[in-house]
């Protein structure tokens, strides 16, 4: 074994098996204990329920076909609604995201931003073409990503150092 | 798998009541758990992750994990060994997580790169941050945490000799570095 290895092979035997975090990562972890739905009011529950199986409803049958798009579009903008209540609950309700000193959070707000205005684009659209599958899609999607990203943003470490890129 | 175990573990005769009693739902019992074993999680975490937010993030991930998935833990193995056990897979998950949301929002070569300045440790976890880093993962998983070539292997998803040559790479490396 040459000199180096058997310096390494001390290196290795000399580390530390243990290491202080250096913020306490218990008061963020109890916090998380709780399962989200837990904490999520029932009603806000129930009305998510009715208003995804009324969205479901419209999207599992023939669009366009039977239902004037009057009626489309009034699904579109409760859906629109009760996306905008969920972010609000995530957004406000906690008081977490608008907190948080981290570093990650420019990145997230411009993702979160990316969202909106992609999503704000295809709603237009798709008040003009209810019955178009595709726009449905990436409008739904667009929501759901921007509700991944808040809560994503929720369980980030707090009162971390801010890093230079 | 041969990882070593915390001192404090190995000295604790109690823990397998205090797991129990975390078992059935007691927060107190579970951060009692948390307050034995932390700190090698978090070297662990700190070591494979390469930074030390990260590495604070896998924590949080793990014992959460660790929380959900209790009523799983059937008492034949040391608490310390199965929760090593998940903390590894949480930490790899962290690093992957991370990856992909980057690569979603900022051109692969702005992507975040961990930074040894912030790494206060000397000697030779200063120079595992310089290795790649799934070279890193293999040495502190083979060469610090005991675990084997075909274990490492499965957890990565790669061949048992991709890993022992990663873990050889990360030899010349550090002695290239020393």
């Amino acid at each position: 074994m040459s000199d180096k290895a058997k310096q390494l092979e001390q290196m290795v035997n000399a580390l530390p098996k243990e290491i202080e975090p250096a913020n306490s990562q218990w008061s963020d972890i109890e916090h998380r204990l709780t399962p989200q739905q837990q904490r999520l009011s029932p009603q806000f529950a129930l009305a998510a329920v009715l208003v995804l199986g009324l969205a479901i409803g419209y999207l599992m049958r023939p669009l366009g076909l039977t239902e004037p798009n009057a009626e489309l579009i009034a699904t579109i903008e409760a859906i629109e609604l009760q996306h905008q209540a969920q972010v609000a609950s995530l957004t406000e309700g906690h008081h977490l995201v608008d907190l948080r000193d981290n570093h990650y959070q420019p990145i997230f707000n411009d993702g979160i931003e990316q969202l909106r205005a992609a999503a704000k684009e295809l709603y237009n659209n798709l008040t003009l073409n209810p019955t178009d599958k595709q726009l449905w899609q990436m409008w739904l999607w667009t929501q759901k990503r921007e509700i991944e990203l808040l809560k994503q943003m929720q369980q980030l470490p707090k009162n971390t150092v801010k890093m230079e890129i | 798998m041969t990882a070593s175990l915390p001192i404090t573990a190995l000295s604790t005769p109690n823990e397998s009541q205090i797991v129990a009693s975390a078992k059935e739902g007691d927060k107190h019992a579970f951060k009692q758990l948390y307050e034995l074993h932390h700190r090698h999680m978090y070297a662990l975490c700190l070591r494979l992750c390469g930074d030390s937010q990260l590495a604070e993030e896998a924590l949080q991930d793990a014992f959460v994990r660790a929380w959900q998935k209790l009523s799983l833990f059937d008492g034949k193995s040391q608490f310390g060994t199965w929760l090593h056990r998940l903390t590894v897979n949480q930490a790899l998950s962290t690093l992957k997580k991370h990856r992909s949301f980057w690569a979603r929002f900022i051109p692969i070569e702005e992507q975040f790169e961990p930074l040894s300045k912030e790494i206060q440790h000397e000697n030779l976890d200063k120079l595992l941050l310089r290795l790649p880093e799934r070279t890193r993962i293999v040495f502190v998983l083979f060469s610090i945490e005991g675990y084997q070539h075909d274990e490492i292997a499965k957890l990565l998803n790669i061949a048992v000799g991709t890993s022992k040559a990663q873990y050889h790479r990360a030899k010349a490396l550090l002695q290239e570095l020393i």
